[in-house]
């Protein structure tokens, strides 16, 4: 044991923690040459598109130094806001923690707010200065800021480069005389918590856990803490590029457990393992479950395809657990299901993973936040659903959930951002100035306001150069009103929203020439309306088509002319019927690309 | 009986909104004759019985020599045999027209005309980028009639930026006025990859616009019978009794040899097509293969594609006939797609017939796509 380091590398987005986690695992061996890409550890093919980290990664490297063997666990966690409960499961099972900061970049909001998840479960920090390849790089002023923030030495900060490799020798001596050996005794009860899980469709769940007291072995009977149910394990063993199977794992290890689970809501991340003969007393304390923050309906183009969509949302959750999902019925869409998500970007990812990993076509209805909705009778209603909201009549006052965004920029585009936050219904509670030309600032704004496009705004006006991080912060009454998009006078309620009042009308206004733009002429006239109650707030029409013919059809090139009507029926098919109306599936997510 | 088509893959110029496999070129023009021969000998067996019509496509077939034209139809009468009234088309450019050449078709046993005038309009013809002017297109049909030709076809385009009702309506009454047999009216398209396109893209050339042309589709329609000519598929009018022999044959499912580059063939139950590539042919021939793709239609293709032709027809779809071709269950569905179909309006029923309306017509792509399968 004294030779294991468990640690985590955290970062704001992009700061190079998956490179870094490269030139580690070359430096340690852990990766045969045939085996490497860039980023080998976002395995799965979106985060290779995207160019980011979605789940975090865990794997152990063996070092050596002198005659000494070390087990390094890693694990590599994503950047971005809305998973930042996936950093919170890595520094659970860690002692220590590289905390990277990109040297042209310099502290940013995501620095802040993990390094504070970090230092609170008592992890020694490794401050990391990456890309110091760059021309831009700014080590002197960044080394300020980290210093400051962390109230660590200068010489503590290690320079490194990820991509040259620069630093990589001083950060696993760091590692390891830095990062403390995990306590525990191999002798007690068992007790693993439960890190992270994934679904194998060959073996079922396979649960990662990090082991502080006890020992286990293939073969025996464990119990989880907190669902009390048992189960044999089949095999375990430590995290390789492979799954590499062991007899035992003991205190302070790191490893997975195969024992034929197919539900994941079995294996909950947080819960414990104990051995049943020899049970431990109190479990580890787990973290928070993930909790949804935005809210939308995920409807099968096909109508048909709802039990198969049932099924894919399923498995995704087998793999991730923030996810959640209820059925839900729209009169425009059918049945589907009402989806929690982390953020919009999690919902995205949800959507695209549904798309190429089961080939699923799914609409996504406007996302909202959710809301407590207090009766006359002074019932409390929980609303994920604008057609949920009770009649006005019967609603005494409607709660909003409240975030506070901390946003880091430079001081230059403070006053463009303070204007965004305002605009946004944000309440200014702190500006900090963090030196002379960056600044921190808090606002406690409504969450619904930063669901839509916030994330984008901030980042056009700033040029890239705000970052932004935020945390729940409770409830607060609110001015709200629904508005509701008709089509040829029918009310799609998929489309509806719920919106504050003083926005109302240019939100409807904008809805409706958004919509305008994005559902293909027909061949009637649509008349668009936006409506709050009974009340037509802005109007667009578009015009029928009148042709739609090719002119030539000869040569006897039929094969393509063929081909061509089957791709333009295809095109149809991807669109959803409301009425006679047929609208594409980017209608329903107007809302979020409004201006 | 069996239908055949020759695409000379030669033009003298390209013009900018054209996607036709042809090449802008003097060179080649002698191999290319000597590959049809030969691909005329390889593919001979493909027909067993005589030719109805033969149709010199392309491209344009007035620009080679006549010697070229020859040699490629005495290739094909030698290997398969060709009724003796077929109906033997060449397409032909305005500017390529002179008594000499007509009556070297004329010897040739050519006698069907059909000529690309596109308009009346010297406006028009600047923006198509075509090398005639509208007198030269006048003086042609003349010659053509001169020289004996009694079934000439010509092409208009309409819907060019700049044209208008009027003058579109003017071509119509000139087409009559010069008593020509049948009318090919073709909305312009701008297709991928043209110059057109990209001119239109990059803001030089003005686009077309598509409201105006439905309008202009429908008072063309309307105007052509006045003067004449009946409709009998989207693009086609023709003085009662001229409708083109060759090209009802692939609306009518008939089966058709293609020969050239970029040529399709159909033979009832697969579809060819001979590559887009005029070395690979030249080679191709040479080695006594012609590179070609093909596609066996299954049995909804087969219903998809029968739509897709009969649904262009002013005749439209007889019901006895689909079901002679597909039978009583297959005619049993059509009928219930009909009936929830929502382009209702559109329909015509008449004497057990299903057709489109005018401006069913104008919607047919869509109308078609959605009542097919699969
Ligand atoms: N020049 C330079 N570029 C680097 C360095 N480290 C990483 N990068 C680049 O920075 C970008 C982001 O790197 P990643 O390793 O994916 O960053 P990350 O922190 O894992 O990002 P998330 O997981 O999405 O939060 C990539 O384009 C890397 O090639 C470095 O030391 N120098
Ligand atoms: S003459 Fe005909 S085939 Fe040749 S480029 Fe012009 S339009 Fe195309
Ligand atoms: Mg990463």
């Amino acid at each position: 044991m004294k030779n294991t380091r468990n640690f985590c590398i955290i970062a704001h987005i992009d700061h190079g923690k998956s490179t870094l986690a490269d030139r580690l695992l070359e430096a340690t061996g852990s990766v045969s040459e045939r085996d490497f890409q860039n980023q080998v550890l976002d395995d799965m093919d979106l985060e290779r598109e995207k160019g980011i980290t979605i789940k975090s990664h865990a794997i152990q490297m063996l070092h050596e130094v002198g005659s000494e063997k070390y087990k390094l666990n890693l694990i590599d966690t994503p950047g971005h806001v809305d998973f930042s409960y996936e950093v919170s499961r890595a520094i659970a099972a860690c002692e220590g923690a590289l905390l990277v900061v990109d040297a042209s970049q310099g502290i940013q909001a995501q620095t802040i707010s993990n390094l504070y998840q970090a230092i609170d479960h008592n992890l020694e920090i490794i401050p990391i200065l990456n890309k110091m390849d760059m021309p831009s790089a700014m080590p002197e002023e960044v080394k300020d800021q980290i210093v400051e923030l962390l109230g660590c030495k200068r010489e503590e900060i290690i320079e490194a480069s990820a991509r040259t490799g620069m630093g990589i020798d001083n950060i696993l001596d760091a590692i390891i005389h830095r990062v403390p050996a995990p306590k525990g005794d191999p002798e007690a009860p068992l007790q693993a918590l439960i890190f992270d899980s994934v679904f194998n469709s060959f073996r079922g769940i396979i649960a990662y856990f990090r082991i502080f007291n006890g020992t286990m072995h293939t073969g025996e009977h464990v119990r989880l803490f907190n669902t009390k149910k048992q189960y044999y394990s089949d095999e375990i063993g430590t995290l390789g590029m492979k799954l590499q199977p062991q007899k035992t794992l003991s205190a302070g290890d790191v490893g997975y457990m195969i024992s034929g689970i197919k539900v994941a809501r079995e294996v909950r991340v947080g819960d414990t393992i104990t051995n049943v003969e020899n049970t431990c007393a109190a479990p580890i304390d787990g973290f928070k479950e993930a909790k949804p923050m935005v809210f939308a309906g995920l409807y099968p183009i096909d109508a048909d395809d709802y039990e198969e969509l049932r099924e894919s949302i399923e498995k995704l959750q087998l793999n991730d657990a923030s996810l959640t999902f209820e059925p839900e019925s729209s009169a425009a869409l059918g049945f589907g299901f009402r989806c929690g998500f982390l953020g919009l970007l999690h919902m995205e990812i949800i959507q695209e993973r549904l798309d190429r990993e089961f080939n699923m076509d799914v609409i996504t209805t406007v996302p909202n936040v959710s809301y407590k909705v207090y009766t006359r009778k002074a019932e409390l209603i929980e609303v994920h659903n604008p057609s949920g909201l009770p009649d006005i009549t019967k609603i005494d006052y409607i709660e909003e959930p409240y975030i506070m965004a901390n946003v880091i920029t430079k001081s230059e585009y403070l006053g463009a951002i303070m204007k965004l936050c305002i605009d946004k219904r944000g309440i200014l509670k702190n500006q900090v100035f963090l030196s002379t030309d960056r600044v921190e600032v808090t606002f406690e704004m409504p969450l619904a306001e930063i669901v839509f496009d916030f994330y984008d705004k901030l980042k056009s006006i700033s040029k890239g150069y705000a970052s932004f991080d935020y945390h729940e912060c409770g409830y607060h009454e609110a001015d709200l009103v629904r508005l509701d998009i008709l089509l040829n006078g029918e009310q799609v309620d998929a489309l509806s929203t719920l919106i504050h009042k003083a926005n109302s009308y240019a939100f409807g206004r904008r809805m409706c020439e958004r919509l305008k733009d994005l559902i293909p002429r027909q061949q009637f006239d649509i008349a668009i309306q936006a409506a709050i109650g009974a009340k037509i707030i802005s109007r667009e029409t578009i015009k029928a088509y009148r042709k739609d013919v090719t002119a030539k059809c000869y040569g006897g090139d039929i094969s393509r002319k063929r081909k061509l009507l089957e791709k333009q029926k295809k095109g149809k098919k991807r669109m959803r019927q409301v009425g006679n109306i047929e609208v594409p599936q980017s209608a329903f997510l107007a809302v979020l690309k409004l201006d | 009986m069996s239908h055949l088509y020759i695409h000379i893959p030669f033009c003298a110029t390209k013009c900018p909104y054209c996607d036709f496999f042809s090449l802008a070129t003097q060179k080649w023009h002698s191999d290319f004759s000597q590959a049809l021969e030969i691909e005329s000998k390889l593919r001979s067996k493909e027909c067993r019985d005589s030719l109805r019509t033969i149709y010199f496509g392309g491209g344009t077939p007035s620009f080679p020599e006549t010697t070229e034209l020859e040699l490629m139809l005495s290739a094909v009468r030698k290997h398969f045999s060709v009724s003796q009234e077929a109906e033997i088309t060449i397409e032909a450019n305005p500017d390529d027209i002179n008594s000499e050449k007509l009556q070297e078709w004329l010897a040739m046993g050519i006698n069907r005309l059909s000529i690309g005038v596109q308009s009346f309009l010297d406006a028009d013809l600047q923006y198509l980028g075509r090398r005639h002017d509208a007198s030269k297109a006048q003086k042609a049909i003349n010659e053509a009639q001169k020289a004996g030709f009694s079934n000439i076809s010509i092409d208009f385009i309409h819907g060019i930026p700049g044209s208008t009702v009027e003058s579109m309506m003017q071509n119509i009454e000139m087409a009559a006025k010069m008593r020509v047999q049948h009318l090919s009216m073709y909305s312009l398209t701008v297709e991928e990859g043209t110059i057109l396109s990209k001119h239109i893209a990059q803001g030089k050339t003005a686009n077309i616009v598509e409201d105006f042309q439905a309008e202009l589709y429908i008072k063309s329609c309307e105007k052509a019978e006045e003067v004449g000519f009946a409709q009998y598929e989207v693009s086609n009018f023709c003085v009662p009794g001229y409708e083109s022999v060759h090209n009802s044959a692939y609306w009518n499912g008939a089966s058709y040899i293609g020969l050239g580059p970029s040529a399709h063939s159909f033979d009832g139950k697969s579809r060819r097509w001979n590559k887009s590539d005029l070395i690979a042919y030249i080679k191709g021939a040479e080695k006594g293969k012609i590179p070609f793709d093909s596609e066996k239609l299954s049995s909804i293709d087969k219903y998809n594609e029968y739509l897709l032709t009969r649904l262009r027809l002013l005749e439209g779809i007889s019901l006895r006939d689909m079901e002679k071709q597909f039978g009583a269950e297959a005619l049993a569905q059509f009928r219930g797609d009909i009936a929830k179909n929502k382009y209702q309006e559109f329909f015509v029923m008449e004497n057990n017939s299903l057709s489109l309306s005018r401006s069913g017509l104008l919607l047919a792509d869509g109308i078609i796509a959605s009542l097919m399968k699969g």
